[in-house]
């Protein structure tokens, strides 16, 4: 049986991927992209070493790929600046502002 | 007018312009002309681009060619408890629908601007992607033998 977080980090990896495609489905493809990565965050603690580098991995591609991301930008629903992915749209710079902001209540 | 930079409450009130919009042009067609719509979604006898989408989308399903993955979609449009959704895309102002099993996570895209299918994917999270829509799409229900736009 296909662990479910396995799927889910296989999913995200995939989805960002095909935020290079150049048509309507772009926007279907971020808003995926978006709340995969909201479920990954929820179990983080149970993603292994390796799960979370590939995770990682999509974080960078995503804000690589943080012009796409826009598309669907911003959400008109409440997310916290922790869930960085949201703000992509302010360019990547969101994702080490929101681990500074960690580091420093941590 | 960019709507890239737009803060959060006024993209929760583009979107909502973008829905009342939608929503007002469901509700100026007929039931003959919503009949036919729904019936060019659920009667389609072939996925367009079939091979790019089995590329794309056809390991979401586990199937194995390109055929299984066609049938899959054909079986899942053809179901009567499907959910319909459409939105207009802010990528060239599409009618998009979406054709959605709530249980299985499967959906169909439907282009009504061009008149074809445009995917078939499985979605892992379909609440949250639902929950995310909401203020956004126009949902198409069937009540007392009528179809009923009503904003998400």
């Amino acid at each position: 049986m296909v662990n479910k977080i396995t799927e889910l980090v296989d999913y995200y990896a995939r989805y960002i991927k095909l935020l290079s495609a150049e048509d309507e489905t772009i926007e279907t493809f971020g808003l995926i992209v978006l709340t995969i990565r909201d479920e990954l965050e929820k179990r983080w603690e149970e993603l292994s070493k390796q799960q979370r580098e590939q995770v990682l991995t999509g974080d960078d591609r995503i804000c690589r790929k943080h012009r796409k991301i826009a598309r669907v930008l911003p959400s008109p629903h409440a997310h916290p600046r922790s869930h960085w992915w949201w703000f992509l749209h302010e360019g990547p710079q969101v994702r080490s502002q929101a681990l500074a902001a960690t580091n420093e209540t941590a | 007018m960019s709507t890239y930079n737009l803060d959060p409450v006024d993209a929760a009130s583009w979107r909502a312009e973008l829905q009342t919009h939608r929503h007002s042009e469901l509700e100026a067609m007929t039931q003959v002309e919503l009949q036919t719509l729904v019936q060019k979604m659920v009667i389609a006898e072939r996925l367009p681009r079939r091979s790019l989408h089995f590329q794309r989308h056809g390991y979401e399903f586990g199937a194995e060619t390109e055929a299984a993955y066609e049938r899959l979609f054909l079986d899942h449009i053809r179901r009567t408890d499907l959910r319909m959704f459409t939105f207009l895309s802010r990528v060239g102002d599409r009618k998009i629908w979406y054709l959605i099993n709530e249980e299985s996570g499967n959906i169909a895209l439907y282009n009504e601007t061009r008149s074809r299918h445009w995917s078939f994917l499985h979605n892992l999270e379909i609440n949250r992607l639902l929950d995310e829509a909401h203020g956004y799409w126009v949902e198409l229900v069937r009540e007392d033998n009528r179809w009923k736009a009503q904003p998400w």
